[in-house]
Formats: C-alpha cells, structure tokens, sequence
C-alpha cells in the first residue's frame, strides 16, 4: 500500500478558496448501502478522520469524508476503492464543485456484553457473521464470542483454559 | 572460528549469572540465545530480554560533572581526578582516614571491586562496605558459624535432583525466574515443593504445600518442624554425629515449638507444618531455598541459622540434590563479598579482626599496617555523615538514597558531607546529592569476571564502547589510586585477576581463559587443573575440625507491631518486571510500558474498610514517611498486610530502620502502616 | 502448528512478550494473570478453519499449511480479522500493521520459545506439545507417587 498520506493532502475545503487548484476533480462517493464502516479507508488517507461519539442514540461512529480532492491524485482515488472491503468508495471526475467540503457517514456501534466498551459497528459484525461458518460463530458455553470485545475475549478465553488450574492450585494452601 | 559478531556475556541483572550473547554488525546491538549455558540453557528472564535497552538511554552520564552554584558544570576527567584525589588527602589530613567512606558495587567486576577496597584500606579507612549488607548480610555470619562459608551450597540446576524443595522467603518464580526451571523440572521427577509465604505469589502458584505464614515468624516455623523431626525420631542421626556438633541443644530449644504453639504464632494450621516436616526430612534429597523474606529482618540472621539448622539435623547437604540456597540478588554481589567490599572482611572472606590473616593480606599488598576492626556500613555511614565523622564518601555504581531504609533521614545526612563523589551510570538520585559525578562504563562496556550466586566465576568481555567519555570504573580506580600515591600498577584487569588469585585461595586456579570458558568456573578452585566445586562440603566443612555447629535461636516478633495509629503491616519486595532502586528497570522502556508505576497490593477486606477501589491513588503511611501509589485489590495477601515493591523511590521512604543486631540489616520486611484514599484527587 | 502453553508452567514473568517486542517491534504475545492464581499467554492459534483468514477481504491473511500465515504488503488496516478472532489474538497497532504471531519463519525456534524461563510454551503441532505435557504429566504423578511411597518407608 503506498502512503497516501507521504505528501499533503487536500480537503482544506473545496471551492471559495479551498486550498484546490482549478477543476476538474474528482468527487469521492460512498454508497451507503455497502460502506460498513470499518477502518480501510481512514487508516489509509489522513484526510479521512474517524472518530467515536456518544449520541442519544448511543455510541456511533462516525467517518468523514473529504468531497472533493485534484484530479492529479488520481491514486488516492484508486487505492482507496482497492481497500474498501465492500466496493462501497468511487470516485467521479467532474467539473463542477460540489457545495459542502465533506460529508460523513455514521455507524451505530455495538457495545460489549461483558464490558460494555462499544468496538465495532453494526454492519461490521454482519459482515463477519455473513461469511463466518455457522459452527465458528457459536461457543459452548452459551455466550458467543462476537458479542465480546477483543479484549474480553482473552479474558473469557484465560478464564475458561485455566479454571481447573485455579482450583488444583487453591488446594495447596493451608 | 570465533564469530565475532556474536558476543557471549553475563546478565547484568540478578544473581543467577545467566549467559546470552549480544549480536553486533546491525543497526543495533540484539540478543541472541545461548542455549548451551549450563544455568539458563538460553531462556532468560524479562530484564535480561532488554538489558540492552539502557545502554544507549538518552538519561547516560557521558562527562564528568561539578556541582556548582550555577548547577552541574561538565570538567575534563583530568581536573575531577585531580579534585577527588585533593579532597581525599584534605580529609586524611584534617580528620584522619576513617573520615574516609567507600560505597562500592554489586554490579561492578570483581577486578574492580578488589581495587576498590584495596585502595579503601591501603589509605587507612576501615569504611567500606556494599549493597551485600542490605541483603544477604545475615546469611554470611550465620552460615560462616555453621558452615564456615556463607554460600550457596549446590549448583541452581542441581535443584533438578532434589526430591523435596523447602522455599522460605523466597519468591524465586518473580524474581530468579531461572530457577523456576530447575524446580520444575524437580517436579516432573516427582518431587514436592513447600513454600512458606505471607503472600501468594507465582513461587506459590507452584507449590503443592503453601505455607502462608505471618509476616516475620518464620524462626517459629522453622522450630516447629525441627521439633517434630526431632520427636518423630527423623532426624539423621549419622550424620549428626559424624559432622555436625551442637544437636543436643538445638534439641532442647525446639522441644518447646510444638506444632500447636507454632500454629498459633505463625498462622498455618498444625497438621501442614508436621507434613512440611516430614516430608523435607523423610525425602530422599532436599533443598532449603531462601532469599530476602527471612534476611530483611530485624532477626535476619536468626532466620538464616535456623534454615542452616534444619539442613543440619536432617543431613541434607554435601551431595546432588542436596543444599541450602541463598539466592541472592545482583550479577556480582557474591563477588563484591568475595573481594571483601564489606566492613567486616577483607578479600576471601578474612574477618577485620583477624590480626594474622590481615598480615597476609599486608605482605601480598606490600602496603604497611592495614586497618583492623569493623568499619562503618552502608547503613551507618549516612549516620556518620550526619554527625560529621564521616567526610568524604566515594559511591560508586550503588544509588544509596533509594536502597536506604527510612530514606528520608539518610538524604538529610548525606548532605552534611564535605564531598561526595558518585561514579555511576545514570543521575541517581544519590548521584544528585554528590559534588562530583563520574561517568561509569555500563555492562557491556567494560571487561571483567562476574561471580554469579552459585560461585560461578565467568568472564565477560567488553562488546560495545561506551558513550561520550564514560570510562571504566576499573581505570577511574586506578587513575585515582595513582595520584594519591598508591603503587597500583595493572595493565588490565586479567593483571588483577592474578593478583585476586594470590589473595583468594578460592579463585587461585582461576585466569581469565578459565573463566571466558562456557559456564566459567565455580570456586574454589585452587590450583590451575582444578575442575572447580559445584557442590560444598561434601567430606568436610570449613570450620575447624570439620564439622558444622548447629545454633539453636530463639523466635523474636518482628519489630513493629501494628497498632492503632498505624493498624497494617507493610511488606515489601521485588516485581519480576523491575530492578532492585529501579535505576535501570525505570529507565528501560519494555519493562517500564508494563508496569509503570509504584502500587501497593491491598486485600479486599481492607480496601473495604477505608473504602478503596482498584486502581485508586492512595496515601501510605508509616512513622517514616509517607508514600502515593496505585492500589491494586488482590488476595494475595491476607487481610492486614500491605505489599509494595521496592523499585520505586518512595517505598524506602516508609520502611523500619531497626536493624539485625549482627549483620546490621534493616528491617525492609515489616513496618506498622495506615492507607487512605488521597485527599483532592 | 502453534504456540502451545503448558499452563502449569507460566509464571507471569513477560519474558515471553520482551523478547517478541524485541524482534517484532510490538508483541504478538500477551500474558495477563487470572485470578491472581494463574498466567495466560494467549497468542495466534493458527487455527485451521481461521475466521480471520476468511474475512480477510485482501487476501493478507490466509491459510499456509498448518499455519495462518500474514503478508503485510497486502494488508489494508481494515481491522476485521480483529473482530473476527474468537480468541481476541490479533492486535492493531493503527500506526503500524496488524500484529499477530506468524511462527518466526526466519528462526528454528520461536524466541518467546527459547527465552521461557520455565519450558511452557511449546511450537509445534497439536501432536508434539500434547506428548510433551503427557509426558511431564504423567511423569510428575507417576514419581510424585513413588516419592511419596519412598517417605513412607523411610
């Protein structure tokens, strides 16, 4: 993956001095139907910022896009369309300027059973339950996995490997 | 074909003397296993995984450093030589030599360390003394009456052959994780491991008996088992007559201790301390392991004769499998004793009051009389600073302010001196306080012999050179000695090496090609061709006539007692992750990201009472001071005990100043405390 | 092929994660008491239906024999293996790449391996490191046994 972010980027904010040399440009899309929401494209582009809140809803995540970037960066462009786990990114070159500098898409985020620490969205979590075979998904004991952080699933998973350990050794005291 | 890329060394961290080798030819210097070393076997804990990480710590002292009015001002190394030298003279000249102090290493070589007393003690100081006093000072009278050596008696890995492990103060899988190895490799032959303890700890987590004592009774324990060896008739009654003397005494005293009496001072129940007894004395082989938790006492060396007593009536030293082990703490602490960087001995562990062995040492010097009587220790030269006996100390590689007990007390006293020159890797907190600061060469960048807690002497070459103009202290001790007049004439250490050999019967047969060989060489070794002795007193021992003494002691309460002012009992101890003051441990970022500051382990029961929760900031007190830390609520202690590590510099602002009556080692162990939240935080 | 623990053995000392940061920059290994009675390592299971392998939407993480293997220039920082793992082994470092275990392919013994002070963490496969602790197992009952027997008779 090249490092988009070696050289600086645009988004100072389109148009009406902008900080963006004159057209075309390209205008970055995401369908909302395919973004998930994970950490691709933000983890790629510095220019695109992710970030945690906690509404009335709940915790969400929120991931905002700059609109509008110079057509010569044509790359970023294409890599982030290769990094978009889902195809959901596209980027159209265009003439005119759209009006708002960014836009965002916001994700309800899931919370941990155990810990309550929200750590990945919704659609994420759909995304792995969609192509994880049904058997991987369940756990013995009842509470499945993917409603635990990965935290506290080392924790869950140290609990359970070492409880007879714990119990053999609390008999050698007196 | 010697691959020079691949430099063997010595751990400088613990005791255990583990080998590894340093890689050079990189971008940086890495570290590579030596899987053919016969203590480690290549594993190394923790701190030897990053010894490398301080030797280019941006914190290195690289020049030497004035104190002035202004702050530190760097000088050549010409005119600091030239002021310690002038400083010493005026002291000699205007309070006579015992206005001298000398606070030498346990992480220093043993070249070093020679030269350093020597120098003390060729100039007329009795002051000299190490870190040795604050750890294993008790082992070395009390194993010095019953053996006539203060060492560890077997190999670390001969503990493989013993069939029963007694461990007593000791939390060897936190802080000698190498000899977790060994004992478990015992136990896959099936044998038992008994661990006394006010703590649970991963020693215990390993144990099949837990002994979780109260803090500081361990005498009464001792006794306990010896009285009902004694009345089960399991003592070894052949080996008690034909090498030991002083059996029907002990059996007197311990006649007293029965399991009943001793349950309720010590807190564990009656039928565990008979099976602990049987069990050490019906086994075939059995080893006795201790280490701080019975020496930091203010009976400490109590402790240690009564561990050395039990070895005794039950015959269990002299062979495989076999021996009582003081695990001690630094890479060349045993070394340091050995040259006689103590205020009781000279170099092969010579009493100062032996008037004919004190001559040997005068006619192999060539120096005129030498000093006789015990000097002034690492604890009491703060004192005497503070009364304005002491003048002049020359600290070198030993943060004396944070090792202290009631460290508060010792800093006001330091500041009394008229000079104070500190040789060291880093700005210590005890290096604040000098009026000189020497640069010091760190492990890896000097050359010398190490001699590990097993009396494995092992020759460690220099691998990297060392920053800006740090030097050895090896050459730092020699320029000094040299403009003060002193005949000390070495072209290197394998020159002192030799000379150790004259003056230490124990290392006679030892020349640098013996000790750069795998494994080095375990003293004594007395002559060229000998092969070493791993194992100690195996027809005789070195007292006279042979035979060990067996001192009965009395059990004696720890000094504090809780109270209602001050209603807990704090312990303290080390942390696999750290190092004894911290000065390197806190300066190394892998072991400093994992754990990061100074805490204090409360149990459940007792946050309860004075409402903490994990993870709060608390205060601590005792009648010494008082210390912040982050709570941590955990049931491995009981109720009424506190634990926190030493690493950090505000513990020994906290802890007792009582000290052992003989070896003159404070009571770390035990201090009546109170806990509370921290007020506005 | 993995990393087996032999849980008996741990002693919560790190050595395990020092010296894997050492090599690796961040650790893939990571040890937290339980209880204050125990020590867990837990690190990359190498398992053989991986999840993270199949939700890997670039193909960085797939399965190599018998092990998991990663190729970092083909990672995107997504951070769905992390979710996907049952056992929560991998870690992303959002300034570097995904950490987890990968063997030490340059090594003939994993470091963390060599560096145990106590001998429990054991590479190999599920057949290996399960006769090794059968083996010490069965050894410690057999002569704890005998040993007990020989304080008996003594």
């Amino acid at each position: 993956m090249t490092d988009l972010d070696a050289r600086p980027g645009p988004g100072r904010g389109p148009g009406r001095d902008s900080g963006l040399g004159p057209g075309p440009w390209r205008v970055l899309l995401v369908d909302e139907n395919r973004c998930i929401g994970c950490r691709a494209c933000s983890n790629l582009w510095r220019e695109i910022s992710c970030a945690l809140a906690f509404s009335e809803a709940g915790p969400e995540r929120t991931i905002k896009f700059p609109r509008a970037f110079e057509e010569f960066e044509a790359r970023i462009a294409e890599s982030l369309a290769e990094v978009c786990p889902t195809g959901a990114i596209s980027a159209v070159l265009s003439d005119d300027l759209p009006v708002e500098e960014s836009f965002s898409l916001t994700f309800e985020l899931v919370r941990c059973q155990r810990c309550r620490t929200p750590f990945a969205t919704e659609k994420e979590m759909n995304y792995i339950r969609d192509r994880l075979p049904v058997e991987i998904q369940a756990r013995s004991s009842g509470e499945s996995w993917m409603e635990l952080c990965p935290s506290c699933r080392r924790s869950v998973e140290r609990d359970a490997v070492s409880r007879e350990l714990i119990v053999a050794r609390s008999w050698a005291r007196r | 074909m010697v691959d020079e890329s691949l430099v063997p060394t010595v751990c400088p961290y613990c005791a255990l003397g583990c080998g590894f080798y340093i890689t050079l030819g990189k971008d940086k210097p890495g570290i590579e296993y030596m899987l053919d070393h016969p203590t480690n076997e290549g594993a190394l804990c923790p701190k030897g995984n990053a010894a490398l990480e301080i030797l280019d710590h941006p914190d290195r002292l690289r020049f030497p450093l004035r104190k002035t009015e202004g702050g530190w001002v760097r000088v050549s190394w010409e005119e600091a030589l030239a002021k310690v030298a002038e400083e010493i003279k005026k002291a000699v000249r205007d309070h006579g030599p015992n206005s001298l102090g000398f606070l030498g290493s346990a992480k220093c070589t043993n070249e070093e360390s020679y030269l350093f007393q020597k120098m003390a003690r060729m100039l007329g100081s009795k002051n000299v003394d190490s870190c040795a006093r604050r750890c294993h000072s008790p082992t070395i009278p009390a194993l010095n009456r019953a053996f006539g050596s203060a060492c560890m008696t077997n190999p670390i890995s001969d503990l493989a052959n013993s069939d029963c492990i007694f461990v007593i103060g000791s939390n060897f899988a936190e802080n000698h994780p190498i000899v977790a190895r060994w004992v478990f490799r015992a136990k896959d032959r099936g044998a038992f491991v008994i661990v006394a303890d006010p703590r649970i700890t991963p020693t215990t987590w390993l144990s099949d008996l837990h002994l979780q004592i109260n803090l500081g009774t361990d005498v009464a324990l001792l006794n306990g088992m010896m009285n009902v060896i004694v009345g089960e008739g399991l003592e070894n009654r052949k080996f008690i007559e034909e090498r030991t003397i002083g059996f029907e005494d002990l059996a007197e005293k311990v006649s007293d201790y029965t399991p009943e009496k001793v349950s309720e001072i010590t807190g564990v129940s009656p039928s565990s301390i008979v099976q602990a007894a049987r069990t050490y004395a019906k086994s075939a082989s059995s080893a006795i392991l201790y280490s701080m938790g019975i020496t930091q006492h203010s009976h400490g060396t109590n402790n240690v004769a009564a561990c050395a007593d039990l070895a005794l009536i039950c015959g269990q030293l002299g062979r495989s499998g076999a021996g009582l082990y003081p695990l001690r703490g630094q890479n060349n602490v045993q070394g340091a004793c050995d040259m006689g960087v103590l205020a009781d001995f000279y170099p092969g562990s010579r009493s100062v009051n032996d008037i004919e062995a004190i001559h040997f040492i005068e006619e192999a010097w060539g120096s005129g009389t030498l000093p006789v009587g015990m000097g002034m220790t690492a604890e009491t030269m703060p004192v005497a600073a503070g009364d304005g006996d002491l003048r002049f100390l020359y600290v070198m590689g030993e943060d004396v302010i944070n090792s202290d007990s009631s460290s508060s007390r010792g800093r006001r006293e330091l500041e009394n001196l008229d000079f104070m020159v500190v040789q060291d890797i880093f700005m210590t907190e005890t290096a604040e306080m000098a009026d000189l600061v020497l640069p010091a060469a760190a492990w890896a960048e000097r050359e010398g012999t190490f001699t590990s807690s097993e009396r494995r002497v092992q020759w460690a070459p220099r691998a990297l050179d060392p920053p800006g103009e740090a030097r050895s202290d090896l050459w730092a001790i020699l320029e000094v000695a040299r403009r003060l007049g002193l005949d000390f004439d070495y072209a290197g250490p394998e020159e002192v090496l030799a000379e150790i050999g004259e003056v230490v019967s124990g290392y006679a047969g030892i020349s640098r090609e013996r000790a750069e060989a795998r494994g080095g060489v375990i003293w004594p070794c007395p002559f060229l061709d000998h092969p070493g002795t791993p194992i100690l007193h195996q027809e005789e021992f070195s007292v006279p006539r042979g035979r060990a003494r067996i001192v009965p002691v009395d059990y004696q309460p720890p000094a504090e007692e809780s109270s209602l002012d001050y209603p807990l009992l704090l312990t303290t101890g080390r942390v696999v992750l750290h190092y004894n003051s911290g000065s390197m441990t806190r300066r190394s970022f892998s072991l400093m990201k994992r754990s990061p500051e100074l805490f204090v382990e409360v149990n459940p029961d007792d946050a309860d009472r004075w409402s903490i929760v994990d993870g709060d900031l608390v205060e601590v007190n005792t009648r010494r001071g008082r210390a912040w830390a982050r709570a941590r609520v955990t049931t491995r202690q009981e109720k009424g005990v506190l634990f926190m590590p030493f690493h950090f510099p505000e513990t020994n602002q906290l802890t007792s100043d009582v000290i052992d009556p003989e070896a003159r080692i404070p009571e770390f162990k035990v201090a009546a405390c109170r806990i509370g939240k921290m007020k506005g935080v | 092929m993995e990393i087996y623990v032999d849980l008996e053995r741990c002693i919560f000392c790190h050595a395990c994660e020092v010296a894997c940061e050492r090599e690796h920059g961040e650790s893939r290994i990571s040890v937290e008491a339980v209880k204050d009675r125990a020590s867990v390592p837990i690190s990359c299971h190498h398992c053989e239906v991986a999840p993270c392998a199949i939700v890997c939407p670039s193909g960085a993480l797939f399965q190599e024999g018998a092990q998991v293997a990663f190729d970092a220039g083909k990672c995107t920082r997504c951070g769905l293996c992390l979710l996907a793992c049952p056992f929560g082994a991998i870690d992303l470092d959002l300034t570097s790449m995904v950490q987890k275990c990968d063997l030490c392919p340059e090594w003939d013994v994993p470091p963390c391996v060599l560096t145990c002070p106590t001998e429990a963490l054991i590479c190999g496969d599920r057949d290996d490191a399960t006769k090794e602790m059968r083996r010490r197992a069965a050894s410690r009952i057999a002569r704890s046994y005998a040993a007990a027997v020989g304080r008996e008779r003594a």
